[in-house]
């Protein structure tokens, strides 16, 4: 374990190194670092420990720092994927479970045939329809924003599910329906990019697991084919499909900040966008090197996890060199 | 069966033709490859086709699609805000986005195919840096490289153009190093290299023919994808710019009129999901084809 661990930390790194070297060559700014004399090497240090110090310039257009603009600006992100990846492991474990049971069966053709369009709609346009039917029509969901305007809930966390406890106790309820019902359309359309992968990777180990002989001899012993799925199947079925799972983690992010730009919702994708707009070379390079370092930890930190609870991703690692 | 034909060679099918036979039954995957071959001729000879030009601008702003109530066969898919034929626009547009694609996706697979090759082929140190490098590569996700790479470019079909190919690369070097690594390793490679083959001669005799259908399947995948960042970042406005007729910037562009015109956001919406559509189940017919010969 410990030299899986180092392997990774390892390429974490290296990563991070390269992310650096590709900020450093593409900066447009020569003003972010202090002038250093001497070669680019000795200049690419002090960017790479400015970057580790969290000091990542000042904004040209704002004048603020670009680290305490990504602060308060990453939380609202954040909480957005969070919740779709809940919301898609509520509903893609179960389907991928039974799309993966009945192999060759109408309700697995129906199930994939349904996520094949389902990571086929851009989800942008799916917000759009979403927005319009449910929210302009019917009157169901806000269309925009994070929560009332009339409320006053203090950034301390920046999760607004969680800053809410700061409120006082008769104003947290409505504070709090009224944040659910704002990220409540986000989540479901967000949701979709990565129900489809659990749903695709899923059905695909849970067909592999379903046909090893320990299941056979589960069967045998007269277990329900629930209590072979409960206990035996998911238990190996899941661990594996983990890491593609982290992968996917800076998909949902960058679609994420695509569907900021659709729910006005107050994140780093808009903040992105609008600094490409103005030309805010500064802000442009902390945040996508914030959001690169980010999409990198989030993998490594879930393969990591896995080797931790899945001792045949160490194997898988060792052979491969 | 007693084979009766004492004379006639039984031929053996290389691996792509088996493939491809496998791939004629499913129906489901030719639909997608026929509409795919729509979209194709589309981008090729839609200038001919459309009923109106490009700049045309009809006196009639925000008029209906044809099958409602107030719309006009004229414009069978109504207009938009500055009375612009949106099907026309449409027929424009897939020049840009479904062309754009063919073409970031031919340009990446030409620079990434040979380069997976050689790494795939070599051993060592240098194909361990590689290795390193390209998964590096592949825990960032292509539509964040290519936004990376437009807000330093600058906005602009041709820079997001740019863009994508430069974040399709890496996926395209990536799968065929798999490819040819795991190919490279079985036993019939080892014979023909015992045999004294030289490295040229397993590649284009050994490797290349068995891994064709896994390279044709990566090229689907990577056509779907680009193509929902061409359109994703045409409508988060870095990308094409607005009288351009790109699918995802007339999206974007319209966007604002949800409401008083469904239309102008519905059509561009459909026609992407309907090309994302075909291309993946062709890709997924191709998948299905392959994994049958291995069982």
């Amino acid at each position: 374990m410990l030299r899986y661990f180092i392997r990774r930390i390892n390429l974490l790194v290296i990563t991070f190194l390269i992310i650096n070297l590709i900020a450093f060559f593409f900066q447009k700014n020569q003003t972010i670092f202090i002038e250093t004399d001497g070669n680019w090497l000795s200049q690419y240090l002090v960017f790479v420990w400015n970057n580790l110090n969290g000091d990542l310039g000042v904004s040209s257009i704002t004048g603020k720092p670009v680290f305490d603009e990504l602060i308060s600006f990453l939380p609202a992100t954040l909480e957005l994927c969070f919740s779709a990846f809940l919301l898609s492991f509520i509903v893609g474990i179960p389907l991928g479970t039974l799309a993966g049971i009945y192999h060759q069966h109408w309700i697995r053709n129906l199930i994939l045939s349904v996520t094949m369009v389902g990571y086929s709609i851009p989800v942008f346009w799916l917000a759009l329809l979403l927005v319009m039917n449910s929210s302009l029509l019917l009157g169901w969901f806000p269309v925009s924003g994070r929560y009332d305007l009339l409320l006053e809930i203090p950034q301390i966390t920046g999760f607004g599910i969680i800053d809410v406890m700061w409120l006082e106790p008769q104003a947290r309820w409505p504070a709090l329906m009224s944040i659910v019902s704002h990220l409540a359309l986000p989540t479901l359309v967000l949701a979709v990019v990565p129900t489809t992968e659990v749903i695709r990777q899923l059905s695909n180990s849970m067909a592999k697991v379903m046909s090893e002989n320990y299941i056979k001899a589960a069967a045998t012993k007269g277990l329900s084919k629930w209590q072979i799925v409960t206990r035996h199947a998911l238990h190996n079925a899941l661990p594996p499909i983990l890491p593609s799972l982290g992968l996917q983690f800076g998909n949902v992010l960058t679609m994420a900040m695509v569907l900021e730009v659709v729910f006005a919702w107050p994140g780093i994708g808009r903040w992105l966008i609008s600094s490409i707009y103005q030309q805010d070379y500064v802000a442009i390079q902390g945040g996508m090197l914030a959001v690169a370092t980010l999409v990198i930890i989030t993998f490594v930190l879930t393969d990591l996890f896995t080797a931790l609870i899945h001792p045949l991703r160490r194997r898988e690692v060792y052979a491969q060199h | 069966m007693l084979n009766t034909n004492v004379f006639a060679e039984t031929t053996i099918s290389s691996a792509l033709q088996r493939v491809l036979e496998r791939f004629k039954d499913n129906s489901i995957a030719m639909i997608g490859f026929w509409v795919l071959l729509g979209f194709v001729a589309l981008a090729l000879f839609g200038p001919l086709i459309a009923p109106y030009t490009l700049d045309f601008q009809s006196d009639n702003l925000l008029q209906p699609p044809s099958w409602n109530q107030s719309g006009h066969v004229d414009n069978f898919f109504g207009t938009d805000d500055l009375g612009r034929d949106v099907l026309s626009r449409l027929i424009y547009g897939c020049q840009l986005t479904f062309g754009g694609g063919l073409i970031v996706v031919t340009f990446a697979a030409l620079i990434g195919i040979p380069l997976g090759i050689f790494s795939g082929m070599s051993r060592g140190v240098k194909s361990s840096v590689l290795h390193h490098v390209m998964d590096t590569a592949l825990s960032i996700p292509s539509l964040l490289i290519a936004i990376m790479v437009v807000s330093f470019l600058g906005t602009g079909l041709e820079n997001t153009l740019i863009a994508i190919a430069l974040a399709q690369i890496p996926q395209f070097i990536r799968f065929t190093y798999i490819a040819v690594s795991t190919e490279i390793q079985k036993e019939y490679i080892t014979a023909i290299r015992l045999d004294g083959a030289t490295n040229y001669r397993i590649l284009k005799h050994g490797v290349l023919p068995n891994i064709a259908d896994s390279i044709v399947f990566q090229i689907s995948r990577s056509f779907s994808s680009s193509l929902i960042d061409i359109t994703a970042l045409g409508f988060i406005g870095i990308g094409a710019q607005a009288p351009l007729p790109e699918w995802g910037a007339m999206l974007g562009g319209s966007k604002d009129l949800l409401f008083s015109a469904p239309w102008t956001v519905t059509l561009p919406g459909f026609v992407i999901m309907t090309s994302i559509l075909s291309v993946n189940m062709v890709g997924e017919g191709l998948r299905q084809a392959m994994l049958e010969g291995v069982d």
